[in-house]
């Protein structure tokens, strides 16, 4: 057990240096650097090469990964060409609002998933199976942004229930305390619902597929023979086994849970990851976009990690 | 008042920013400058009106500026402003720690003096016609409070933490990515005071959503509306719709290095070929109009007499012919050396006006023989390729300073100096009419050289010149007294009140 965890946590190490080795390169090597967007002719085109003087940019590409590298292995991130804050701070201020959207978003996904896969088990091929089928084929296939907003063209604009947009409205973000949490519940049922929407047709797809697969097993049939009912046998003997392919899902929707959803955080005017994360981009702000990137891929490993664990716990056949 | 921003401010300190996403009408709201450039450059240079300056005179030789400052000026603590602020931020300007964007628009001024509290001198190296513009550019900022700071500190600094401002409106509270509120400050000296208590500025960064929620009235005032929106806006009795010229103006730039368009005969043909009123018309909707030359019809610097290229493919495609280029095997390109007639048009993805002006010149060529591939690029990408001269065409966007200058983009380009003249234009005889007509302080006779400098660059068409575009801004019909123009969202937002 500890030399399989020191050898994964090895792996995750080395997997991690080279995600970020890998970007350093694809940023640096994409044309155009942090410099470029100043052509305009209101600031004098010598500012350019002075900007390049200042952030190392005319340095050769090895100097320059060597002293990312050098500083980063002990921790110091740098601070944000664009923002002038340091990465770590930076990203630990808009982690935190990401996490609450992709994880309510991810938890509606699981739990709408798992009971639409039930219902639809109640009566396979029958007519209600096939409807439900249909809908969340539909909901997978449509965009994101579609699907955002068509919820608020509807449940905001038209209906006026919730918010079209942002974490807290104006006065909530004076208030504190009660109202200021009743405040960021009402702005988040739309994006989270928009997650959930386009998502929960994937997993009740696979958990239909696999508890299908698992139904006609013999021991849920011998399940059935000692006296379950249709219903306990699904639950709590096919359902255990049918969740195995779900896991390793989930494992992976980790590095969403924490880059999160560019297309529903700009729709939203969420302050999250994805929006800091695609201007960083666009703006070639290589120390954040190496932090994100950094981030994101310890979520992977992480995530990784995490599904194997629950694997050990869901399945008493895979031992470590 | 809640007005709508693609996104947040990314500094309150000016000299750590980039510029980029017009946080500088922000901190103009919170930061005083000398004097308040107007828009006044339809015909002179801008003139500038007192602010917390109140006179300002030349010595007699015009090296040296001196500016008689507000006794009653005070920072939002309380401290008041002074000379000595002054002379602050031009170290601060200068400074290549600091390493401020506009530091080179201080090149000319040598140093600036403490005469008393009230009174600041500026002394200049040499005498030229934007030595008053110069002097003003940026805002002053506190000693007390940012002096604390090293400058070798302060690309790194959180300016937020330590911020004292001094201008009408103070932060009361910013939510990063979401939300900055601003408030009237009491304690502000100069006049008028602005008539709102509070006014908002909302992050959000999709342009759609923004006109939706000032439709859903959660929103009173949004920036930039597309051309496509204007009629739905201009629909509803809600809302107001103010279009005033902007700045912004857009060529076809051409690689004037490649053979392919060496020839002068070949760039003013391909002028000649594009239906450039009929693109500008069907892109814009009416909201731009069509371009003649390299400065802004709006400015004192344009030459009305300069004539428009009308559409006229035949003489297009005599042009075309009398420098070699012919159909010779007949595959319906124009073809010269055994070499198709053939460049990719670069232009942003993200921009659909500037996609559905490719593809009408696409098309408008074919019609010569001439085959364009239009290419979307990401932004970045794009002028980082045209910036390297890597490139054949591009669809190019200028945004104008109030200066006239065209030396960065319009000269001979010079490896010493850097370049905005990223399709390498050339002409020795416009190089010396700019160098010459940058140094003319006296701006009538600095006209007559800008005057012959347009009609030589119309003559060459190193470009293909298309649109100047207007700014369209949608507003709560019960905001009253906004005078928008290109000097800026908040150039009156002291005069900004609510109707009923």
């Amino acid at each position: 057990m500890l030399r399989w965890s020191l050898h994964r946590i090895a792996a995750g190490v080395a997997l991690v240096w080279l995600v970020a080795t890998f970007t350093f390169l694809l940023v640096s090597l994409a044309p155009g650097d942090f410099a470029t967007r100043l052509t305009d002719p209101r600031i004098p085109p010598a500012a350019r090469a002075r900007w390049r003087r200042d952030f190392g940019l005319d340095r050769p590409l090895p100097l320059r990964y060597a002293s990312w590298l050098g500083a980063a292995v002990t921790g110091d991130l740098g601070s944000s060409w664009i923002y002038k804050q340091k990465v770590v701070a930076m990203l630990a201020s808009v982690l935190p609002n990401t996490l609450l959207l992709t994880s309510l978003g991810l938890a509606l996904e699981l739990g709408g998933g798992v009971a639409l896969a039930i219902v639809q088990l109640r009566k396979p091929h029958g007519t209600g199976d096939r409807i439900i089928t249909l809908a969340t084929l539909a909901a997978y296939a449509l965009p994101a942004f579609g699907v955002a907003l068509g919820l608020i063209a509807l449940l905001s604009y038209r209906l006026h229930l919730f918010p079209p947009s942002h974490m807290l409205s104006l006065e909530g973000e004076m208030a504190h305390g009660w109202p200021r949490l009743v405040d960021t519940a009402r702005h988040l049922v739309l994006p989270v619902a928009a997650i959930g929407v386009t998502g929960v047709g994937a997993v009740a797809r696979y958990l239909r597929g696999s508890l299908l697969d698992e139904r006609t097993e013999q021991y849920v049939l011998a399940a059935r023979a000692r006296g379950c009912s249709q219903r306990q046998a699904l639950v709590r003997h096919a359902l255990p086994n049918a969740v195995l392919p779900l896991i390793t899902m989930m494992g992976m929707s980790l590095p969403f849970l924490v880059s999160g959803s560019l297309v529903i955080e700009v729709v939203f005017s969420w302050p999250g990851m994805g929006q800091v994360m695609y201007n960083a981009a666009l703006g070639r702000d290589l120390p954040l976009v190496l932090g994100g990137t950094i981030v994101a891929t310890v979520a992977v490993v992480v995530g990784n990690l995490l599904a194997d664990v629950a694997y050990v716990v869901a399945d008493p056949r895979v031992r470590v | 008042m809640i007005v709508a921003t693609t996104a947040d401010v990314t500094t309150f300190n000016e000299y750590q920013s980039t510029q980029e996403t017009g946080e500088l009408d922000t901190i103009d709201l919170l930061f005083p400058a000398l004097m308040t450039e107007q828009p006044d450059y339809q015909l002179h240079p801008p003139s500038f009106a007192p602010r917390l300056a109140t006179s300002w005179e030349f010595s007699s030789n015009n090296r040296t500026l001196t500016f008689h400052l507000r006794p009653d000026a005070r920072w939002s603590d309380g401290v008041p402003v002074t000379a000595d602020d002054v002379r602050f931020t031009f170290q601060a300007q200068k400074d290549a720690r600091v390493g401020s964007l506009g530091m080179e628009m201080k090149d000319f001024i040598r140093d600036v003096e403490v005469v008393d509290p009230h009174t600041v001198r500026f002394n200049f190296t040499r005498v030229y016609p934007y030595q008053l513009m110069d002097a003003n550019d940026g805002h002053i900022v506190p000693a007390h409070a940012w002096g604390k700071v090293p400058f070798e500190k302060w690309h790194t600094t959180d300016f937020e933490k330590i911020l004292v401002t001094g201008g009408p409106f103070r932060l009361a509270a910013h939510t990063p990515q979401q939300t900055i509120i601003l408030e009237r400050d009491p304690g502000y000296w100069g006049s008028p005071r602005p008539n709102l208590d509070r006014l908002v500025l909302r992050v959000v960064p999709d342009m759609a959503s923004q006109l939706e929620q000032l439709f859903a009235g959660q929103l009173n005032v949004v920036q930039a509306v597309s051309p496509q929106e204007a009629d739905r806006v201009q629909a509803n009795r809600d809302l107001n719709l103010v279009e005033f010229p902007s700045r912004m103006w857009g060529m076809v730039g051409w690689n004037n290095r490649l053979p392919m368009f060496a020839d002068r005969r070949v760039r003013k043909a391909l002028s000649l070929g594009i239906n450039r009123k009929s693109l500008v018309d069907t892109v814009f909707r009416g909201h731009a109009t069509l371009s003649a030359g390299p400065v802004l019809s709006s400015t004192w610097a344009y030459n009305r007499t300069l004539p428009q290229l009308s559409y006229d493919p035949v003489q297009a495609a005599q042009l075309l012919a009398q420098a070699g280029w012919r159909d010779s095997n007949g595959d319906g390109i124009l073809d010269r050396d055994g070499k198709p007639f053939a460049f990719d048009l670069l232009y942003p993805a993200s921009n659909t006006l500037r996609r559905q002006m490719a593809l009408l010149i696409q098309a408008d060529l074919a019609r010569l023989g001439i085959k364009v591939r239009p290419i979307q690029m990401e932004f970045t990408s794009l002028i980082a390729r045209t910036e390297a001269g890597d490139f054949d065409a591009t669809i190019w966007v200028w945004v104008d300073a109030t200066k006239v200058d065209l030396t960065s983009t319009w000269s001979t380009p010079s490896p010493s100096q850097g370049t905005n003249n990223f399709i390498g234009y050339s002409n020795p005889d416009v190089d010396r009419l700019i160098a010459a007509a940058r140094e003319e302080p006296d701006y009538t006779r600095a006209k007559v050289l800008l005057d012959r400098i347009q009609e030589l660059i119309v003559a060459d068409q190193p470009a293909t010149f298309l649109y100047e575009s207007k700014l369209l801004v949608a507003t709560s019909r019960k905001l009253r007294g906004a005078d928008f123009n290109a000097a800026g969202l908040f150039f009156n937002v002291d005069e900004w009140y609510w109707g009923t």
